[in-house]
């Protein structure tokens, strides 16, 4: 059987299209190396003082030079940060569900959540460090507060985004409650929640930070705090590339998360 | 006769009366309110409750009314500490806001420039800028300067995202009408391109604010000079958690003042352009 949809001849020859790809990467990497190199050149040339900018040479070195401790000190933030978004998306995911399936909770507690939220959550981590003391326990827990919004917030969005005809077409067929929400309302879902994931991601490793600024004898928190007061701002610097480095590295890890559960779903 | 009487019931559906349709919206106004309204008295009221009842230890929870208390017998002092907060934010959220909507625009000028710069703009939006806050204070001092530099500096970015986000959103149909049209690039931008990315820029605009806020918050955590911030850590150290909670809760006012600040700016800019 011959087929009657053959794919149209791309408009873009093969070579533009490479081109045009390699112009997607290099552009960007060509910016940031860029900036590297005019920042390098901007503290050679007028002499900075390293304790006000070091140069990325400084800052590699620093990094290098130090790496045990650093590494030291990155588990305890790492740890904090991992459990409490693992917590916050349980909590997170689970009361969004409950709020489905029950009308009058969600129109009674819903709205308390959303007034809430619009508070600067950062705010709390004193009240949290009263409550919980100074320990790692209070870092979870600020983690997991700050990271439960988003995440709540947008499994409910998603959970409401639902094609209302594809529910009523549940109901007409007589679906269980349980069964529709599992076949269609959280699969529909998932767009919203893996948007919330990625930023509650962010929002825990600056949870777990501020904790660590607040009250904290260990984690990088801590290390930048007492690395501004030793004025060795190339340490600060390096726990800061570290910092960012597994921060974007969480970031991908909840992307292609994402990308596993669509692969999953549309097979 | 009866089929007679029964017409007025099919007229009022098209015409209806004035109060009756007042009515309606209050009850549907009393449905969405009430709940979280019974909600909200149920939790306070057991807080309440189980605080008089010795239930919670007053030092961890204090009581709301003690908390009320606390926040009307020291207005004085938190209306004083919460000028460098509100005005700090203020500040900062105004020039991340013209920065950003101007780097927006420059960068969305060029495709190749978009292309080079976009990417780490996001990559900056990605990471944990919260943990530079030392540098800041190590960079411009611990005063009131420095907050609002470090808070500047945290509500640009999703400001810019924001902006350049917009200014894509025009669909492709009417920038080839525009083009079709021999419009200048200027005119398409501010007829076009800018009404589209309006929505964009203000829901950006209201991230900003809360980061702000946050910004000067946290530098204010760090010095420990002056501020709510300030004030909030002062009061956790001394176990003082009524005045901790009463710092929280002028915060939020600060955090919503400046939310609705731009919730009717956003009035505004809207109504202007529709009018034209």
């Amino acid at each position: 059987m011959v087929s009657t949809t053959e794919a149209a001849p791309p408009i873009a020859t093969p070579a533009a299209a490479v081109f045009d790809r390699v112009r997607l990467l290099v552009l960007p990497v060509g910016f940031g190396v860029g900036l590297l190199l005019l920042w390098q050149a901007l503290t050679v040339i007028f002499h900075y003082p390293k304790v006000i900018l070091p140069a990325p040479s400084d800052i590699f070195a620093a990094l290098t030079g130090n790496f045990a401790m650093i590494c030291q000190q990155t588990i305890p933030t790492m740890r904090d940060a991992l459990a409490g978004f693992a917590l916050a998306a349980v909590f997170g995911i689970a009361m969004a569900s409950l709020f489905s399936f029950n009308k009058l909770l969600r129109a009674a507690i819903y709205p308390l959540i959303v007034v809430i939220q619009l508070v600067p959550k950062i705010a709390w981590t004193p009240l949290f460090i009263v409550w919980v003391g100074i320990g790692w326990q209070s870092r979870l827990t600020i983690a997991t507060f700050i990271a439960f919004f988003p995440i709540f917030i947008a499994m409910m969005a998603g959970l409401e985004a639902t094609d209302r005809s594809l529910v009523r077409l549940c109901q007409g067929l007589t679906t269980t409650r349980w069964r529709t929400f599992w076949l269609v309302r959280l699969p529909a879902s998932m767009p919203y929640l893996f948007a919330g994931l990625k930023i509650a991601i962010t929002l825990a490793v600056i949870g777990v930070i501020v904790a660590e600024f607040i009250s904290a004898s260990e984690g990088l928190g801590f290390l930048i705090l007492r690395s501004a007061a030793l004025l060795q701002t190339d340490v600060i610097f390096a726990a800061i590339t570290v910092l960012c480095v597994l921060g974007l590295a969480f970031y991908g890890a909840v992307h292609a998360g994402e990308i596993a559960v669509r692969k999953w779903h549309g097979e | 006769m009866s089929d007679i009487g029964a017409l007025p019931a099919i007229e009022t559906p098209l015409r209806r009366d004035f109060w009756l349709d007042l009515g309606d919206l209050g009850r549907r106004g009393v449905g969405l309110v009430a709940p979280p309204a019974v909600a909200a008295t149920v939790l306070l009221g057991g807080w309440e409750l189980l605080s008089r009842g010795g239930f919670l230890s007053a030092r961890l929870l204090p009581a709301p009314s003690k908390i009320f208390d606390t926040l009307v017998r020291s207005l004085g002092v938190l209306m004083e500490q919460a000028q460098p907060t509100f005005w700090g934010a203020l500040a900062g959220i105004l020039c991340a806001a013209a920065l950003g909507i101007a780097l927006g625009l420059a960068v969305s000028y060029s495709r190749t420039l978009m292309e080079a710069v976009y990417p780490t703009i996001v990559v900056f939006q990605l990471i944990p800028k919260v943990a530079l806050a030392p540098v800041f204070l190590l960079w411009f001092g611990t005063g009131f300067a420095a907050n609002v530099i470090f808070s500047v500096f945290i509500a640009f970015f999703p400001v810019v995202v924001a902006t350049i986000t917009g200014l894509q959103a025009a669909p492709a149909n009417y920038e080839r009408l525009c083009r079709s049209l021999m419009m200048s690039r200027l005119r398409m931008f501010l007829t076009v391109k800018f009404p589209f990315a309006l929505p964009h820029i203000f829901s950006g605009l209201r991230i900003g604010v809360t980061f702000a806020v946050i910004g000067v918050v946290l530098g204010e955590f760090i010095t420990a000079q002056t501020g709510l911030g300030y004030i909030i850590l002062f009061a956790a150290n001394n176990f003082e958690t009524a005045l901790l909670l009463a710092g929280i809760l002028l915060l939020c006012g600060v955090g919503i003042v400046l939310f609705v600040f731009f919730l009717a700016l956003e009035t505004i800019v809207y109504r202007a352009y529709d009018s034209r």
